[in-house]
């Protein structure tokens, strides 16, 4: 009681928040520019915090994952450039509205939604990491395994209509993860002898290339956008009767980003796509998802938001750092003599209360400066559109190049956007092939190990309690969406 | 391209795309490491799954003959350029220029002259906007990348021809 008493008042520490404003602000800087992952925003601060109070060199590093995630949904709606991997599902419905000349309210909606998702993921952190922390113990590698097939599941629900151009999308998404070293084995696979395909191809790359070069390369024949230099550049928050619309869709966002973020090495891009399509499944208008839809922005935003708190449950409990973020967050621990896990609440339950009740501040900055730089930020867009086109380009080329100061993946990226252009040609959806690539290693490393383990016994994936569950689950939705499928072609046939 | 043509069209590249992966993926050496799936085992897999879609599709589409009647919107759009696809072509060899010449003139005029022909060929014709945008964009993004995130950019050829 005596360590929550000393946290609470450290909420009122001028150092706790200006460490929790100046974290989010630059969080929020470096996830909406495309290339600078939460992760290198956290780790561009970390040798500043070696002389800062360990409270506060904390909240700072955990404020800057908070902005990020958020940070990533500003381009993401605004110019179609996802900032980072998680804000790639709020690209479908937050672009759209944007180009309907509705971009203030699909970031008020993002906005709300963060503050929404961060705030429920803090509660689940503050009251639920002990029994959570046991969720994340029981997963196998053949639960692994299963978890990603739950989140290839919702590819039906991803592929506008057809489930086979899905399929040859989400295919696709797998053969780009499969390049570079095998993961049992380290041999090289689809690399052709070049040293740049080792590591593979990262999902960050991929996605800049299909969304913001495709859509440049579509832009520049396209006229210029009717809303260009008129639209309002007001943000607009959502009123009551749409904020009682977006609840169902932040609680889908809530719940799945709470297990995903409890989950080692699931992470934000899963739970968004998945609330995305679960979003979809359960709304009264799925008709308006992939055209504008509000619920459609919502969901996404609300799980990557989750994740921020929720992530840094098998963190402090285990000293399991499930993201490179959290891994980030452990070097900040490890700099100041802290040891994460089941300890860190005996030693030094200050840290833990004081780091919970900085992240309560870091979800009101986000806010707050939100609420500041989003209207500026629309007016940067509402720019003519050739300036605007060579800004993003230069932008979007210049984040890739900082990602590994490689000029091989500047030229891959203008790979990766003429096959979005292909892709756009052929009808093929998009986001199946994102949900393919950031899967297939997931997939792929857990089904091996899970065979090696069982000495080549497919009935592992069956005899394991919480794989079965979650393929049955996996196998419950592909059946649910394939009916609903059905249904709906047959009622349009009359 | 009406649907039909547009499924045939992507069910054949597929069946193409997947022929080759598998043959790819058919080439790949084993390791000593290796275990009972091996390295070329779930991308095989993936290919056959592509394969099979891509026939299915391939094959719907001789099925669907609303599709063939069917036009869909895919030519250019009003008010848009005639000619999208070699508008896309010219931005992408601009951007092919933008990587060749960036480790050769380095970062802050390689991004100039993006901004500069990528605002042109997108029609700008103000040239003293232009000519501003192309001269600040170097710097402004130099001082964002290099000076606050400490991300080193490419100084081109320049310490070189200046003899330093």
């Amino acid at each position: 009681m005596d360590s929550f008493l000393t946290a609470m008042s450290n909420l009122a520490s001028a150092w706790i928040i200006l460490s929790a404003f100046a974290g989010v602000l630059w969080g929020i800087f470096g996830g909406a520019l495309p290339g600078i992952s939460p992760s290198i925003a956290m780790a561009l601060l970390l040798p500043f915090t070696v002389g800062m109070e360990a409270t506060n060199a904390l909240v700072l590093l955990a404020s800057v994952y908070v902005g990020a995630e958020y940070g990533g949904s500003i381009p993401a709606i605004l110019i179609r450039t996802p900032g980072t991997n998680s804000a790639s599902a709020t690209v479908i419905d937050g672009y759209e509205m944007a180009k309907q000349g509705r971009a203030g309210e699909a970031l008020g909606i993002s906005l709300m939604s963060g503050l929404v998702g961060g705030l429920f993921g803090l509660a689940v952190l503050v009251l639920c990491t002990e029994s959570l922390a046991k969720v994340a113990l029981a997963f196998t590698p053949a639960a692994y395994f299963s978890l990603g097939i739950l989140g290839l599941s919702v590819i039906a629900g991803l592929s506008g209509g057809s489930l086979m151009r899905g399929l040859i999308a989400a295919c696709i998404g797998l053969m780009i993860a499969f390049i570079g070293s095998d993961p049992v084995s380290g041999v090289q696979r689809f690399t052709w002898g070049s040293e740049d395909l080792l590591d593979g191809v990262k999902p960050i790359l991929v996605m800049v290339g299909l969304f913001a070069v495709t859509e440049m390369l579509v832009q520049i024949g396209e006229p210029a956008w009717a809303n260009g230099g008129n639209a309002s550049t007001k943000l607009k928050l959502p009123n009551w009767a749409m904020t009682k619309r977006l609840i169902k869709p932040q609680s889908i966002g809530a719940v799945i980003g709470t297990v995903e973020g409890v989950t080692p090495g699931a992470g934000g891009t899963i739970a968004a796509f998945m609330a995305y399509s679960e979003a979809k499944r359960w709304s009264k208008h799925p008709e308006e998802f992939g055209k504008g839809s509000p619920e459609g922005v919502a969901a996404p935003e609300s799980a990557n938001n989750v994740v921020t708190a929720t992530a840094l449950v098998p963190l402090l409990s285990l000293g399991i750092p499930g993201s490179n973020s959290a891994a980030i967050l452990l070097g900040g621990f490890l700099i100041h003599g802290l040891q994460p896990g089941p300890m860190l609440f005996q030693k030094a339950p200050e840290v833990v209360y004081g780091l919970y009740g900085g992240l309560f501040i870091a979800n009101i900055a986000m806010l707050l400066i939100g609420l500041v730089i989003l209207s500026p930020c629309m007016w940067l867009v509402n720019r003519p559109k050739p300036y605007l086109i060579a800004f993003i380009l230069a932008l979007v080329m210049s984040g890739v190049y900082a990602i590994h100061q490689s000029i091989f993946e500047c030229g891959l990226v203008l790979g990766i956007g003429v096959l979005g252009y292909v892709l756009r040609l052929l009808r093929l959806p998009v986001l199946p092939l994102v949900l393919g690539l950031v899967l297939g290693y997931l997939v792929e490393s857990n089904y091996r190990r899970s065979l090696l383990i069982s000495g080549g016994e497919h009935s592992i994936f069956i005899t394991d309690p919480v794989s079965a569950g979650l393929l049955g689950l996996a196998l419950v939705l592909t059946l649910y969406t394939a009916w609903k499928e059905f249904t709906d072609r047959q009622q349009a046939k009359g | 391209m009406n649907d039909a043509w547009v499924d045939r069209v992507s069910g054949g590249l597929g069946m193409l795309l997947a022929a080759g992966y598998i043959a790819a993926a058919q080439s790949i050496e084993d390791s000593l490491l290796a275990d009972a799936v091996g390295a070329a085992g779930v991308p095989t897999g993936v290919g056959v799954v592509l394969w099979t879609a891509s026939l299915f599709l391939f094959l719907k589409s001789f099925k669907s003959k609303a599709g063939m009647l069917q036009e869909a919107e895919d030519g250019p759009t009003e008010g848009g350029s005639p000619h999208p696809h070699a508008m896309a072509l010219g931005l992408l060899l601009i951007l092919a220029a933008y990587v060749f010449l960036l480790p050769l003139l380095g970062y802050v005029v390689s991004v100039g002259l993006l901004v500069g022909a990528a605002a042109w060929f997108a029609g700008a014709r103000r040239y003293t906007t232009l000519l501003g945008c192309a001269v600040l964009a170097g710097p402004f993004l130099w001082l964002v990348f290099d000076w606050t995130l400490e991300i080193r950019l490419p100084v081109g050829l320049w310490p070189m021809w200046l003899g330093k």
